[in-house]
């Protein structure tokens, strides 16, 4: 599930994942999302671990599952994986940088995020896995990641990192001139820093290849589908135009649209034959007029998405103005998503 | 939580010179961003708006021409090679550095430097004063978080070098008594909770500026007579059932986020989605 924030993704997801399970399939729900809607869409107030059972009614043994990033951890871990000693790994995990990086920068979310999917999805007691991406922009970094990760990690680039190790003078031109800014910028010690951690990464760069590269294998397969949550409106559609575009640029297939929180149309105004004071009448038509302009200002974008979005398959679904924390809710809108 | 009117949110902000506006994806930070920034140039201050926003720019510059405000977009390459430039007089060799493979890769994927380097742009900026304010739209949370992260990270990552004495800069910018950081949420309770702990998270950084949290979209009040509707066919009844629905759940969050060490604005949810109209409409409703 990706798309623009604040179209209830979340709850599209946690929705999908509670019907797949009540039909039957080991599912798990996966959020990368570094607030905690998950948890509140699935109506629990924080994730004990971070694989969690979640019960469902009328069920002995519930098969759904949810599941939040920790970040370090399973940046901890993948470095715990190709690491190949006990002394490097240890080494890499008490450099002062590297706690740093992954301990107050941002950025690192989307890495261990994939390497998590990677793992649900080598796991073969899952059966269904649904991930809820954070909102779009994030969501694109999140494809992204693996890309960018591999790129790094490429051959050439390590071995610039390892100064250590290449005499100074064999740089290229625009390599020399490169090092001397950022050590200006970032002063030596970070640099004698940045030199160790890339220095013990070595070696590890072809795993971490190759797991990218089983990243974007497993986003292109056919056993994934992307769906794009969005809402009818200027902004929204703008952002999924965009969206779309960009999926297709890293050819990842799109499977379908989600328009989700759709007004129900109500009449425009009182029968006439109905009789009631005139005051009363006019405060009613108040609110009956301004639900009518929230139903045209949405048909205007479900038209926008309907003319360009000719044979992407498309869910349509209702706003829901009572709470839907309940599975029993979030069953019913998962059996529109589930055919 | 303190209450608040019209009057103290325009007197807070035309004492501020830097307001920086962020929430959750899709609660509309970008137009009560640009209507604050709409409404204090109606009060004839000269404002400066910068956007760190990648998927919001189709909309923004028809929103610009004719607010007459000046506006630009944020680019943390554009920006890096900027700073390097004026800072180090690197002039000759620039272009040769900056094509450089090694180098792209490593403002590309190094963490926090995107936010750093944008942050860095913001003061430099706010340092010179060339507006009465300068109004920042970040992006939703999670990154505005890394954005007032990063800098903290970085100043205790280098420990000499230009990069660090620009971090501590920049964090005293952001705790400068003429900052604010303004949130925008929603009347539901996912957003309302979000907010809340984004607040948790950045408080637990340093003592930050709050000033508003606005709540947008708020579903209009209508009085709603209720003892005629037994008159009303069953579809009217349902919407007036539906309508009171979701302004008893509204209430509910907004009570909730009452607590919040922020000033509460609620912005009604306007039924043009032109998003230059909408500006204009909550432009109007900070100054009547």
């Amino acid at each position: 599930m990706g798309g623009p924030g604040g179209v209830g993704k979340t709850t599209v997801a946690a929705a999908l994942g509670t019907q797949l399970a009540l039909e039957g399939h080991r599912t798990i729900v996966l959020t990368v999302d570094p607030a905690k809607r998950l948890a509140q869409a699935l109506g629990f107030k924080t994730f004990s671990s971070d694989l969690q059972n979640v019960p469902l009614p009328h069920t002995q043994e519930s098969k759904l599952f949810a599941s939040m990033l920790d970040t370090q951890r399973y940046f901890d871990k993948v470095i715990t994986r190709f690491a190949g000693s006990e002394k490097q790994k240890d080494k890499i995990l008490n450099n002062r940088l590297y706690r740093i990086m992954v301990e107050s920068l941002g950025g690192s979310h989307e890495y261990a995020a994939m390497e998590r999917l990677l793992e649900f999805a080598k796991d073969s007691s899952f059966e269904k896995i649904v991930v809820d991406t954070p909102p779009s922009q994030n969501a694109l970094d999140l494809l992204d990641a693996p890309q960018k990760l591999a790129n790094f990690m490429d051959n050439s680039v390590l071995r610039w990192f390892q100064k250590t190790k290449t005499p100074f003078s064999l740089f290229r031109h625009g390599t020399k001139i490169a090092i001397k800014l950022l050590e200006k910028l970032f002063g030596n010690d970070f640099f004698k820093a940045l030199a160790e951690v890339m220095d013990d990464l070595e070696g590890m760069h072809t795993g971490f290849r190759d797991r990218n590269l089983e990243v974007i294998q497993l986003l292109k397969s056919q056993a994934t589908g992307f769906f794009l949550v969005t809402y009818p409106s200027e902004v929204r559609f703008t952002e999924s135009l965009d969206f779309i575009k960009a999926l297709k640029e890293k050819e990842i297939p799109l499977s379908g649209v989600i328009l989700n929180r759709i007004e129900k149309e109500f009449p425009k105004e009182i029968p006439p034959s109905i009789e009631l004071p005139k005051q009363e009448r006019e405060e009613i038509e108040k609110v009956l007029t301004y639900r009518s302009e929230l139903v045209a200002q949405q048909q205007y974008w479900i038209s926008q998405f309907d003319s360009n979005l000719n044979k992407i398959p498309q869910i349509k679904l209702e706003k829901r103005s009572g709470p839907i924390h309940d599975l029993e809710t979030l069953s019913q809108i998962g059996k529109k998503l589930v055919f | 939580m303190n209450s608040s009117s019209t009057h103290s949110f325009l007197a807070d902000s035309l004492k501020r010179k830097l307001i920086f506006f962020t929430g959750k994806g899709g609660v509309g930070k970008t137009a009560i961003a640009w209507g604050t920034a709409l409404a204090l140039s109606r009060q004839k201050r000269k404002v400066r708006f910068v956007s760190w926003n990648p998927f919001e720019t189709s909309l923004e510059p028809l929103a610009l021409k004719s607010f007459g405000i000046h506006w630009e977009q944020l680019d943390a390459a554009i920006c890096f090679k900027e700073y390097a430039l004026k800072t180090l007089k690197f002039e000759k060799i620039l272009d040769v550095i900056f094509e450089n493979k090694v180098l792209k890769a490593f403002i590309e994927v190094a963490p926090g430097l995107s936010e750093t380097v944008i942050a860095g742009k913001v003061w430099d900026l706010f340092d010179r004063g060339q507006q009465d304010v300068l109004i920042v739209d970040l992006p939703a949370t999670g990154h505005a978080l890394s954005f007032f992260k990063s800098p903290m990270g970085i100043e205790k990552m280098f420990a000499t070098g230009f990069v660090h004495r620009q971090a501590g800069n920049i964090c005293d910018m952001f705790m400068d008594p003429y900052t604010r950081l303004d949130l925008v949420t929603l009347p539901e309770e996912m957003p309302l909770v979000e907010s809340e702990q984004f607040i948790d998270q950045l408080l637990k950084l340093g003592k930050f500026p709050l000033g508003f949290l606005w709540i947008n979209q708020c579903t209009p009040k209508f009085f709603l007579p209720t003892h005629m509707q037994k008159k009303l066919p069953p579809n009217i009844k349902e919407c007036l059932e539906d309508h009171r629905l979701r302004l008893e759940r509204e209430q509910i969050s907004i009570e909730k986020a009452k607590d919040l060490p922020l000033m509460m604005k609620q912005i009604p949810r306007f039924t043009t989605e032109v998003l230059k109209e909408t500006i204009e409409l909550i432009a109007d409703s900070l100054e009547s």
